[in-house]
C-alpha cells in the first residue's frame, strides 16, 4: 500500500473516538447507600436497603416493583444480579412506547437459588423496546432475595457489525431435526446473543441469508448503474455483460456461503470423531443422545435373541423406539406396573428407580421385580438390572 | 472386515443392472461406461430386491445367503444368456462426441478447487456414516427396523414381533430394508456401518448420473459444476449420507426424466428409442421405491413419457412402428413391476399414499407460506441455490420452456405445485409447518433442480442454448 493512503487511514483511525468501539452500560448498584431509580412497590413487603443489596420479600402475596427509565443510550441486554433464598419464577416487565401507558409487556425469568446473574438478551424479543421508559420486576408469594445490581448494556453500530461477523461463524450441532432442515448462519447483534445461539429453539437471531440477499441487491444496483449510467454517460469501459458480471459476483457470495456451511458440516464430523468414534466404550457420547448408544452397546451382550426386557425411561427422554431397534432380537417391553417375568430391566435416566435392601428393583419405593443385581451402572440414573434365578 | 461383503453386496446387483440395461438398449448402446455402471447399480439393486421380495412371499425363498444368491443367480442367468448370445450381433459402442471445453482456464481451476473442497466433506460424511450408529427417526422406525426384522426372521413380514397390527410403515415398498437385509446377510450379522453404507453408494451414483446427464450437453467444467453444486447443498449431503430413502427415490426420479430429455435431443431414431426404453424401465422401478414414488411421481413421469413419445412421433423423428414397439416394451416393464406390487398392497389392505390421509375440506392453512419461504430461502438447507434457480427460470424462460429442458422444468413444476397446493389448502400443512414433508419433497426434486440451474447458467453465460445433441460417433 502507498504511504499517503496509509497515513490517511491511520489518522482516521486515531481520530475516531474510542467510544465508537466501546460497549456502553448503565449500572444500578443496590449495594450503595442511595437507591438507584425511584421505585413504585405494589403488594410487596417494603424493600429495605442493606449493604448487600435491596432486600425484597413477598411474604403474603405476589407483588411487583416498577421504576421509570431514562438512559442516554438504548438497551440490548439487561443483567440482573440476585442472591435468592430459593428458586423463584419471576417476571421482568417493561413499557413499550407503542402501547398505552398502563400496558406492560412481560418476560418470564427464573431466579435460581443462591447467588446468580441473569443475563437477558432482551433485544432478541420483537416486543422489546430499546428505549423503554419504565421497567419492573414481579415476584411470587414467598420471594426472599437480595437485588444487588442491574446493568443496562448497549453496543454501538461498529460493535454490532463485528458481532454479526462473529455470530455468522458460530455453528449449530447435528440434531434429529437436521434431516429436515439446518438453521444455517444466524446472526446476533451482541455477545450474549452469540453465546446463546442454538441453545434455544428456534434460535433467536436473524437469518444470515438476509446479508447475502442485501449484498446481491446492492451488487445488482451497482452493476445496473455502471452499465446504464457510467458506461454510456461517463464513458467508462464496459468489462462484460451485466448479467455475467452479476453471476460472477453471485459466485463469489456462493463460495463464501459454501465455506461457512461447509465448515459447519465438517464440525459435525469432527464432533462425532472427538466424542464418539475415538472414545472407548463407556465414554462415548453421540450427539444429543449423549451416552444412549454407548449404553445399548454395553447392554448388547446381555440382551440376546429371545430375551424379554423391560425399559423404564425418563419422560423427557423418549428413547423407546430406538431401544426397540437397537436391542433386537431381544424384545423390549414398557412395563407400567411390577413384573416378575422379565429377565432384564434397562433404566434410562430414571432417578426414582433404585435397588432396595432385598435387591429388588424399586420404583418410587415400590418393588417391581424379583431380586437381582445391577449388571452395569452406566451413569447415576441409568443401569442394566438382571433378575437372578 | 467390511470390504468383502460390501464388494459382493454392491457388485452383484450392479452386474444384474448392467446386464438389464444392456438388454434394454438392445442394439443401440447409448450409455457411457461409468454411467451404465452407476445406473446399473441403481436398477440392479431395486430390481433384485423386487425379485427377492416376491420370491419370498410367493415361493418361500428365505432371506438367507443361499436364498439371496439363488435370486441373483437366476437374474444373472436370465440376463446373462441373452447378453452372451447377442454379443456378436450388437454393433460396437462408439461414444458420441461430447461438447468441447470452452471455459477459460481460470474457471476450470476454480471448479476443481470447489470440487476438492466439496469432496472432502462428502468423504468425511461417508466415513461418519460407516462409523456411527443410526441416528434419525425414520431409520430406526422404518428403513433399518424393517431390514433388521427381515434379517432376523429370514423372511418378509408385515407385522412387527411385538404387535399383531400392521404398522403404517409396512405400506412402503421393502426395497431399502431388503437391501440392508442383503448386506447384513453377507456380513453374517447386523452391523450398522455395513447396512447403512448403501446410502452413500446411491448418493455417489446420483452424482455420477447428474454429471453424465450434464456432460452430454455441456463442457466438462460445467457438468462437474452441476454435480459439485448438488453435493455441496447441506441438506442434500446430510440426506445422501444418512439412512433415509429420499436420495434413493431421487436417483430413480432423476434418471427417469433425464433419459426423456436425452431421447428428445437425439437426432438418431435408434438412440432416441433406446433412451425411451431405459426411461420406461426407470419409471417402472419408481413405483417400488417409496409410497410417493407411486402416488405422486409415477403419474407425472408416465405423462411425460407419453408426451415425449408423441412428440417424437409428431416430429417424425422415429417411425410409428419403432415407437409402438418401444412403448409396448416400456408399458410391459411398467406393468410387470406395478401390477404385482399393487396386487400385493390390495390383498394385504395396505394404503397407497403415505400413512396420513388428505382432508378434502380445502381451506387456507395459516403460516404455511411463511414456513415454506423460510425453508427455501432463509435457512442453510440449499445455500443460495433457490434465488439462482428462480432467477434463471425467469431470465432464461425461453430455454427453460421452449427447448428439451422443458421436460425437466415440467417435472419440477407439477409435483412441486401439487405439493404446495396440498400444504397451502389441506391438513397436510403440518408437513410444511414442521418442515418435514416440504424439505423431503425438495430432496426428491433436487437433482432435477440443480440440472436445470446448471443448464440455464450455461445458457446465460454463453448466451446460447445448450449445444445440440451430437450423435456423430468418434472415429
Amino acid at each position: 500500500m502507498r504511504l499517503l493512503p496509509r497515513i490517511i487511514l491511520s489518522a482516521l483511525f486515531l481520530t475516531v473516538p474510542a467510544a465508537a468501539f466501546a460497549m456502553t452500560e448503565a449500572i444500578w448498584d443496590f449495594r450503595q447507600e442511595s437507591l438507584p431509580g425511584e421505585w413504585r412497590v405494589s403488594n410487596l413487603d417494603l424493600p429495605t436497603m442493606t449493604s448487600d443489596g435491596l432486600h425484597v420479600t413477598a411474604k403474603d402475596k405476589p407483588g411487583s416493583m416498577l421504576t421509570q427509565l431514562s438512559l442516554p443510550h438504548a438497551t440490548e441486554v439487561i443483567s440482573i444480579h440476585f442472591v435468592s433464598n430459593g428458586q423463584i419464577d419471576a417476571r421482568l416487565f417493561w413499557h413499550e412506547h407503542v402501547r398505552s401507558e398502563d400496558q406492560y409487556t412481560e418476560l418470564n425469568i427464573t431466579i435460581p437459588n443462591g447467588e446468580s446473574t441473569l443475563d437477558l438478551n432482551v433485544d432478541a424479543y420483537a416486543e422489546w423496546d430499546r428505549h423503554t421508559d419504565s421497567i419492573g420486576l414481579a415476584f411470587p408469594q414467598g420471594t426472599d432475595l437480595l437485588l444487588q445490581e442491574i446493568r443496562f448494556v448497549h453496543w454501538n453500530a461498529l460493535e454490532k457489525i463485528a458481532e454479526v461477523w462473529r455470530s455468522f461463524w458460530k455453528f449449530d450441532t447435528m440434531s434429529p431435526i437436521s434431516i429436515n432442515f439446518v438453521w444455517g448462519p444466524v446472526v446476533e447483534y451482541n455477545p450474549l446473543g452469540t453465546v446463546k445461539l442454538f441453545t434455544e429453539l428456534p434460535p433467536r437471531g436473524r437469518s444470515g441469508n438476509w446479508i447475502f440477499f442485501f449484498a446481491l441487491l446492492a451488487i445488482a444496483v451497482v452493476i445496473t448503474l455502471y452499465r446504464y449510467v457510467a458506461v454510456p454517460r461517463m464513458g467508462m469501459k464496459q468489462f462484460g455483460h451485466p448479467l455475467v458480471l452479476f453471476l460472477l459476483a453471485f459466485g463469489g457470495l456462493w463460495v463464501l456461503y459454501d465455506i461457512r456451511m461447509g465448515l459447519e458440516l465438517l464440525s459435525y464430523a469432527k464432533n462425532d470423531y472427538d466424542l464418539y468414534i475415538s472414545q472407548p466404550q463407556g465414554r462415548k457420547i453421540f450427539r444429543n443422545y449423549q451416552n444412549f448408544n454407548d449404553i445399548m452397546e454395553q447392554s448388547a451382550p446381555y440382551l440376546k435373541d429371545g430375551v424379554h426386557f423391560g425399559l423404564l425411561m425418563a419422560r423427557d427422554a423418549p428413547v423407546d423406539s430406538m431401544v426397540r431397534y437397537f436391542a433386537l432380537p431381544a424384545i423390549m417391553e414398557l412395563p407400567t406396573e411390577p413384573n416378575n417375568d422379565l429377565r432384564y430391566w434397562l433404566m434410562f435416566r430414571r432417578n426414582d428407580v433404585t435397588v432396595d435392601a432385598e435387591n429388588r428393583l424399586s420404583v418410587g419405593g415400590v418393588p417391581w421385580s424379583p431380586p437381582g443385581r445391577i449388571v452395569t451402572q452406566f451413569d447415576p440414573n441409568s443401569f442394566l438390572f438382571e433378575v437372578t434365578p | 472386515m467390511m470390504i468383502l461383503p460390501l464388494t459382493i453386496g454392491f457388485l452383484l446387483p450392479a452386474c444384474v443392472g448392467w446386464l438389464l440395461l444392456d438388454l434394454v438398449e438392445w442394439k443401440v448402446h447409448v450409455l457411457e461406461r461409468e454411467e451404465k455402471w452407476a445406473l446399473g447399480f441403481v436398477v440392479g439393486m431395486t430390481l433384485s430386491m423386487f425379485v427377492a421380495f416376491f420370491a419370498n412371499v410367493l415361493l418361500g425363498v428365505p432371506f438367507t445367503a443361499s436364498g439371496f444368491l439363488m435370486v441373483f443367480a437366476a437374474l444373472l442367468i436370465a440376463l446373462g444368456i441373452p447378453w452372451v448370445l447377442r454379443r456378436k450381433s450388437v454393433p460396437p459402442y462408439f461414444a458420441p462426441l461430447l461438447p468441447a471445453e470452452t471455459m477459460p482456464r481460470g474457471v476450470r481451476i476454480a471448479v476443481m478447487a470447489l470440487g476438492a473442497w466439496v469432496a472432502v466433506r462428502v468423504l468425511l460424511f461417508c466415513l461418519t456414516l460407516l462409523l456411527v450408529p443410526s441416528f434419525f427417526d425414520d431409520t430406526t422406525d422404518n428403513w433399518n427396523l424393517r431390514g433388521k426384522i427381515f434379517y432376523l426372521q429370514k423372511s418378509f413380514t408385515l407385522q412387527f414381533p411385538w404387535s399383531p397390527n400392521i404398522p403404517g410403515v409396512s405400506s412402503y415398498p421393502p426395497t431399502v430394508p431388503l437391501a440392508k437385509t442383503w448386506l447384513a446377510t453377507l456380513a453374517g450379522s447386523w452391523q450398522e456401518g455395513i447396512v447403512n453404507s448403501i446410502h452413500f453408494i446411491w448418493f455417489i451414483a446420483l452424482l455420477l448420473l447428474v454429471y453424465w446427464t450434464l456432460r452430454r450437453m455441456l463442457p466438462m467444467s460445467f457438468a462437474l459444476l452441476g454435480a459439485i453444486i448438488l453435493a455441496s447443498l447441506p441438506l442434500e449431503l446430510i440426506h445422501g449420507t444418512s439412512a433415509y430413502a429420499d436420495v434413493f427415490l431421487s436417483v430413480h426420479l432423476f434418471a427417469s426424466v433425464a433419459l426423456l430429455v436425452h431421447a428428445l435431443r437425439s437426432e438418431d431414431a435408434g438412440r432416441a428409442m433406446s433412451f425411451l426404453r431405459i426411461s420406461g424401465l426407470m419409471i417402472a422401478l419408481v413405483t417400488f421405491t417409496k409410497n410417493e414414488g407411486w402416488a405422486l411421481y409415477f403419474p407425472v413421469l408416465a405423462l411425460l413419457f407419453a408426451i415425449t413419445a408423441l412428440w417424437l412421433w409428431r416430429k417424425k423423428a422415429v417411425s410409428p412402428r419403432a415407437l409402438i414397439i418401444t412403448a409396448l416394451i416400456a408399458g410391459g416393464v411398467i406393468l410387470a413391476i406395478v401390477v404385482p406390487w399393487i396386487a400385493f398392497k390390495l390383498t394385504n389392505g395396505l394404503p397407497f399414499g403415505n400413512a396420513k390421509g388428505i382432508d378434502l375440506n380445502f381451506r387456507w392453512q395459516k403460516n404455511v407460506l411463511l414456513s415454506v419461504t423460510v425453508n427455501t430461502f432463509f435457512e442453510g438447507n440449499w445455500g443460495l441455490l433457490f434465488p439462482l434457480f428462480f432467477g434463471l427460470l425467469a431470465l432464461r424462460w425461453k430455454t427453460a420452456f421452449r427447448t428439451s429442458v422443458v421436460t425437466l422444468t415440467t417435472f419440477f413444476l407439477i409435483p412441486y405445485l401439487v405439493q404446495m397446493f396440498a400444504y397451502l389448502f389441506t391438513g397436510l400443512s403440518t408437513e410444511a409447518l414442521l418442515q418435514t414433508g416440504y424439505a423431503r419433497g425438495l430432496i426428491h426434486l433436487m437433482p432435477v433442480i440443480v440440472t436445470i440451474t446448471t443448464l440455464l447458467m450455461y445458457d446465460l453465460v454463453t448466451c446460447r442454448p445448450t449445444p445440440p445433441s451430437s450423435d456423430i460417433n468418434r472415429t
